[in-house]
């Protein structure tokens, strides 16, 4: 049975549409409502909760501790990992709803279900000090991927400058977060950065020092300007990233293989 | 039905409460989990000290000790030439460190030891998280994993919140270690947070919303219904959005580069771990290991030994220390266990010769005997790729001097209790012909 929908016209809102779950338009507004409220903060939780899990998977010690966050790799795989299910997302909820916001819900899920873990499993369970472990930040830079999205109407033009945005604005984005961390301190002989201070003195028994990937790589024609151009650098795979995901979010949204599932 | 509900749920009850009281509770690290043979050939630690054992928040621990790096070092483990880390083996941190040294050099970062080399380390620890924690010395090596050494339980007590640790930064500011910049991070978080909840506020203003969109598009189609639903407010909205938070990520950052105006990059890179000459690296006597059995059922190690003494006094077999476990000779030595965990065997080590004079060259057999072999996983050494053990054998002399040799060599499995392995000449080696070696 086809479900008559009211879109607008509000003299017909009295109205009983033939379903019998709702007994009336207005009623069925209420349901409608109702939906927003519970859908869209659970999907974003929910998938933002998943993110997390990705990203601990994949950039997890970037992400956990401020002595593995440098100028090299951090900015450059962080975003692109962080971009992967937003992408997908977007797809759904620009193809379905014509809205723009998947990936800011999904920044503001992740950015809880992060806050709770770091506070919950790092800090209180563990003793670390909640600013050696305190996460990534990009809520502004997936409001700027959603709001292109908007302006552009166009995936392709969303990767493009959306992606290149993402990744230039979470390098710019999390600096003043770590700065601090980055203030230098000499212990003996040897100068160091907090961070790194931290990391010696906050004794983690599975993560020797040696184990950080931090200031490896062939980057050295750019004196100590490193940073931006790793973010533009992530800017670029971002674009990528980008339509891969969408590609990956266009085929898992079909509700063909749902219907095939179900 | 609600009986057979009340039932269930009784159970239930009872099966949580089962596992609370009688899991045991788990205090060690499972340093017994690495690979005997990692432990065997890498790192043997002895002489440690875990002092003192009964401190309150802020007070101070000291872990010292040696260890010699193994010239048997396993080939199928990366070498400790490579890349290695002094550390400690704690629950989290619930000490700091304050200082770590080893030969008299300061280990904050990586290093890397030369095998068949001895040193001697030293670690300060700053008790923070009250508690009873096991405490171990500990030595990273890449791609082998941690290498424990022998530990203390340590008791701390106090407050956490009395905890203090403060550093002055090199701009002159005196900080507060734990909470240094948290302020603004939570700060920025939350601005992010506001704008991000300001973007889906905007969308999410007049509901119904998403059911309402929904319904367009599939009536109208997306062309259509991106027409009715996106208006030119809504794309003035996004686009000062996009501004609005470029213009505050670029005043941040110009913000932050005022506040912390002196930063670096990260420190890494290797710090030296110098050899010097210990007591132990001047030896004067010589061990060769003729041959070695391992006996799995009785938990034994058999070996005969060919050794010449060098020096000017007799000296006798009395202790023998392979990773962290500790066989000790009673005729010789006293060492006590501290604590059920602690890895030695007080009756482990038996020898058929007792002194060997100034000069001579004896072959004399050696048996390790002592349930630690199971306790400590140690018997795991007969399913290594590559049978082979090793370890720091320690001669006496009646005074009390000390000499120390690396042993290492081949060693046979038994795996049955009664089986009778096969010699190199097709013989059997039979507990008489070893006898007559000595």
């Amino acid at each position: 049975m086809a479900i008559q929908i009211d879109t607008g016209d509000q003299a017909n809102v009295d109205r009983s549409p033939r379903g019998e779950a709702v007994i009336s338009v207005k009623e069925q507004m209420q349901a409608w409502r109702n939906a927003d409220l519970f859908f869209f903060p659970l999907i974003s939780i929910l998938i933002g909760g998943a993110a997390v899990f990705l990203c601990a998977l994949t950039v997890g010690d970037w992400s956990y501790w401020m002595d593995w966050r440098d100028r090299r790799w951090w900015p450059l795989l962080t975003p692109l990992l962080l971009l992967a299910l937003p992408a997908v997302a977007t797809y759904a909820f620009w193809r379905y709803f014509k809205l723009p916001v998947a990936a800011t819900g999904l920044a503001l899920g992740f950015w809880l279900s992060q806050i709770v873990s770091r506070y919950v499993n790092f800090h209180v369970f563990t003793a670390f000090p909640m600013n050696w472990v305190m996460p990534e930040v990009w809520i502004g830079a997936a409001v700027v991927l959603d709001a292109v999205l908007l302006i552009t109407r166009s995936f392709a033009l969303t990767g493009l400058v959306g992606g290149m945005l993402f990744g230039l604005l979470f390098s710019a984005m999390n600096w003043p977060v770590v700065a601090p961390m980055h203030m230098p301190v000499q212990l003996g002989d040897t100068v160091m950065t907090l961070a790194d201070y931290m990391g010696f003195q906050y004794i983690r028994t599975a993560m020797p020092e040696y184990v950080r990937i931090i200031e490896a790589g062939t980057l050295r024609t750019f004196g100590t300007h490193v940073a931006p151009v790793s973010a533009f650098v992530s800017g670029f795979f971002a674009i990528l990233v980008y339509y891969v995901f969408v590609w990956i979010g266009s085929k898992g949204s079909r509700p063909s293989w749902l219907g095939k599932l179900v | 039905m609600e009986s057979l509900n009340r039932r269930g749920l009784r159970n239930g009850l009872l099966m949580v409460l089962m596992w609370a009281l009688l899991v045991p509770v788990t205090y060690g690290h499972g340093e017994i989990a690495q690979m005997a043979g990692i432990r065997m050939r890498t790192i043997h630690w002895f002489d440690t000290e875990i002092q003192p054992t009964q401190v309150k928040v802020n007070d101070i621990v000291t872990v010292r000790g040696k260890f010699m790096v193994s010239g048997h070092w396993p080939d199928y483990v990366a070498k400790p030439e490579e890349w290695v880390f002094l550390n400690i083996g704690v629950p989290g941190p619930v000490f700091v460190r304050l200082d770590a040294t080893i030969n008299g050099m300061p280990q904050y970062q990586s290093t890397a030891f030369k095998r068949g080399e001895f040193y001697e380390y030293e670690v300060k620890l700053k008790a923070r998280v009250p508690g009873e924690w096991h405490v171990h010395p500990l030595i990273n090596v890449w791609e082998a994993g941690p290498i424990a050494g022998p530990a203390r339980f340590v008791q701390i007590g106090g407050d956490k919140a009395d905890f203090v640790n403060t550093v002055t930064l090199m701009d002159g500011e005196l900080v507060d270690v734990e909470n240094y910049g948290l302020s603004s991070m939570w700060s920025i978080h939350l601005l992010w947070v506001l704008v991000g909840l300001l973007w889906v506020g905007y969308w999410f203003r007049r509901l119904p919303v998403m059911m309402y969109r929904y319904v367009m598009v599939k009536e109208h189609g997306e062309l259509e219904a991106e027409r009715r639903l996106i208006s030119i407010q809504d794309i003035v909205v996004s686009a000062t959005f996009v501004v609005a938070i470029i213009g505050v990520t670029l005043g941040l950052m110009v913000w932050s580069f005022d506040r912390w105006s002196i930063t670096i990059p990260l420190q890494t890179g290797k710090v030296e771990a110098p050899v010097i000459p210990l007591p132990e690296s001047q030896q004067q006597v010589d061990v060769k290991v003729n041959r070695a059995q391992f006996d799995l059922p009785s938990r034994r190690l058999d070996m005969a030994l060919e050794v010449t003494n060098r020096s000017t006094e007799p000296v006798r077999v009395g202790k023998f220390v392979t990773g962290y476990a500790r066989f000790i000779n009673p005729a010789v030595l006293e060492d006590m266990k501290h604590d059920r965990y602690d890895p030695v065997a007080p009756t482990g080590l038996s020898s058929d010769v007792e002194w060997i004079e100034p000069g001579q060259s004896r072959l004399i057999n050696v048996t390790l005997a002592d349930a630690l072999w199971g306790e400590h996983r140690l018997t795991d050494i007969v399913a290594e790729p590559d049978l082979r053990f090793a370890g720091l054998m320690f001669f006496y002399s009646a005074d009390g001097q000390r000499h120390v040799r690396e042993i290492g060599a081949r060693m046979t499995p038994n795996f049955l209790p009664g089986y009778v392995p096969v010699n190199r000449h097709g013989g059997h080696v039979t507990l008489e012909s070893r006898g007559s070696m000595g």
